[in-house]
């Protein structure tokens, strides 16, 4: 499928701290793409450099096609972007916003408009200023999509939500880009919300790319497995890589298997743990696998500062 | 051209109360120096000042400089989060708005201003013609150059941090070069180009700060802004120093005018360019208008 964003070897430092470290990764066109990673991976620095809002210190990115550094006016018709950090003309009421909004889109429906007014449970003569949080969020989003843009771009978009309204913004959008086909790249660390969305998942760990797959074939291959022991074993002195986290307390032994294969698990089980008496492989959600994968990629680089880490972006 | 008429508007909107303020501002400033809001002593001449009279001029002067600042950062394209860096409104269509603002609603005010208050002194209409362009070579020049300087800085306390350090190094580096005055000028008081000179001097700790702390920036446009700014203050420096014929009101006879003069206590607040020589001014517009 066509990328809607092209992004190869984005590199972002402030001062001396890398926030983006060779970056490659494609959005593919008509997809929800998460864009995961713990606070500070670099998530937020990645979408403002493909917003234009910063310039990278190297590497290409080509959103609709074109150059980021070049986009325009024309680009930003097509484009909805909602952040936590973005501002909002607070003296505003949410009528007068969308009426500032609707002359700079050709394409603004506003029979769409009135329609996510209502959805979004709007009230439309109170100021920005005095709408909490989710609220404000919520006509961020109206208003970045009542034109129907190509690519919506989503940073962190369930901070500071509660529940309710998370439910209800995760609907709305699952709704929205099921009927309207949108390109969707959302980024967050909340991984329980995006799990509904995403068809593809991202994870950036560190400014550095760990991990780009289709969501179901990263649930499909990731497994939490529980071994009994017939007796108190120590864990083996090199476990296959795909064991993350091996654990073993007692005569049980715990991993995530990230490269699922019943055959072949219970294959290494009986060579790397010859106790084993049971085993058993129980499939993991979106959060349970980034928490595993979060996890390892702490202990592989927990003590080496982002801008000396020389281990190249791996698959796991 | 309709979203920089849309933007306009917008603008308006959000900055209706202080335009309002600006209004009544400049009225009462025309209608202290018409002597409609009570007599006005000669501060020149020991007497008591009239508070309003002292305050309205230095308001009106803030105003001046504050509301294009306001305005410009209220979209500063400093600002990375800001809400237009991702909404297709056209820098073009943005900051023709923001242009149009300035000079429609806030540099036009004023020299209509200054023009209404030299025709209601009954003065000639070349007079009058004269004294509001070289008001409006005043004003505008001051009104771009804030707004310039605005469209540097992210945050009104940004912007604020920014104006105390360039307000505060040229008043050291005055401070400074008082020390070498002797030097400069022995024969006492600098003319213009020695002003210029020192003026320049006095700014340049500022703006030295300042390219220090856009160089730190990520976002590489803000240099055009500075430029902008920098430009705006060498017109401002090239309007000092242009020979312009300002409204010389020289009286034709000079001891005549001074006894008139010393009969009246009303004041004509000067509308001139040179604001360094109001005291002067102000007693040759007494005296040439008590002779016309």
């Amino acid at each position: 499928m066509k990328p809607i964003i092209e992004i190869r070897n984005l590199r972002k430092k402030f001062g001396r701290t890398v926030a983006v470290d060779d970056l490659t990764l494609d959005v593919p066109e008509g997809q929800v793409t998460a864009f995961l990673g713990p606070n500070g991976a670099g998530k937020t620095t990645t979408i403002k450099c493909l917003l234009n809002l910063l310039a990278p210190d190297a590497g290409q990115i080509r959103v609709l096609g074109a150059p980021s550094a070049g986009l325009d006016s024309a680009a930003f018709r097509q484009i909805g972007y909602v952040s936590e950090n973005q501002e909002m003309p607070l003296w505003m009421t949410v009528r007068q916003f969308l009426n500032y909004c609707r002359p700079m889109y050709p394409a603004w429906d506003a029979a769409f408009e009135a329609r996510l007014l209502k959805q979004f449970d709007l009230p439309p003569d109170t100021k920005l200023r005095a709408l909490s949080r989710g609220m404000r969020m919520k006509a961020a989003l109206l208003s970045s999509l009542a034109y129907r843009p190509k690519l919506v771009v989503l940073d962190e978009p369930f901070s500071g939500l509660d529940p309710l309204v998370r439910d209800e913004f995760v609907h709305g959008m699952l709704e929205m880009t099921g009927k309207e086909g949108w390109s969707v790249f959302v980024s967050s660390h909340d991984i329980a919300e995006v799990e509904r969305l995403a068809d593809r998942v991202a994870i950036i760990h560190r400014g550095r790319l760990q991990l780009d797959e289709a969501a179901e074939s990263l649930v499909a291959r990731f497994r939490w497995v529980e071994i009994v022991l017939g007796a108190e074993a120590a864990p083996p002195e090199n476990p296959p890589a795909n064991w993350l986290g091996l654990e073993v307390s007692g005569r049980v032994a715990r991993f995530t298997d990230s490269r699922y294969d019943e055959r072949e698990l219970d294959g290494a089980v009986k060579k790397y743990l010859p106790a084993a008496k049971q085993w058993r492989a129980q499939p993991m959600t979106l959060r349970d696998i980034f928490v595993a994968l979060a996890r390892t990629y702490r202990l592989n680089g927990a003590h080496q500062p982002a801008e000396e880490n020389p281990s190249p972006a791996k698959q796991l | 051209m309709s979203l920089t008429l849309h933007q306009l508007r917008n603008d308006i909107r959000q900055f209706r109360m202080l335009l309002l303020i600006w209004a009544a501002f400049l009225a009462l400033d025309l209608g202290t120096d018409l002597g409609w809001l009570g007599k006005v002593t000669d501060i020149s001449r020991d007497r008591p000042a009239d508070f309003l009279a002292t305050l309205l001029p230095v308001a009106v002067w803030a105003l001046l400089f504050l509301i294009p600042s306001m305005v410009v950062l209220a979209d500063s394209p400093a600002r990375r989060e800001g809400f237009l860096s991702t909404r297709p409104m056209p820098k073009r269509d943005l900051w023709l708005a923001k242009l149009i603002f300035i000079f429609g609603l806030i540099v036009l005010p004023t020299v209509a201003q200054n023009v209404v208050y030299l025709w209601m002194e009954g003065l000639p209409v070349r007079f009058v013609a004269q004294g509001g362009w070289e008001h409006l070579l005043w004003i505008l020049p001051v009104s771009l150059c804030a707004a310039g300087f605005a469209a540097l800085w992210r945050s009104y306390s940004q912007w604020a941090a920014g104006l105390g350090i360039v307000l505060g190094a040229a008043y050291l580096a005055a401070f400074v070069l008082r020390w070498f005055q002797d030097w400069l000028a022995p024969s006492g008081g600098l003319d213009d180009l020695q002003g210029m000179i020192v003026t320049l001097l006095t700014m340049a700790p500022g703006l030295a700060v300042l390219a220090v702390w856009n160089a730190r920036q990520s976002r590489k446009p803000r240099w055009r802004w500075c430029g902008i700014a920098i430009v705006a203050a060498f017109w401002y420096g090239a309007c000092l120093l242009w020979p312009w014929k300002h409204i010389e009101l020289e009286p034709a006879d000079a001891a005549a005018a001074r006894a008139l003069v010393e009969k009246t206590d009303l004041r004509l607040t000067p509308r001139n360019i040179r604001m360094s020589e109001t005291s002067d001014e102000r007693k040759g517009a007494q005296i040439i208008l008590a002779l016309l």
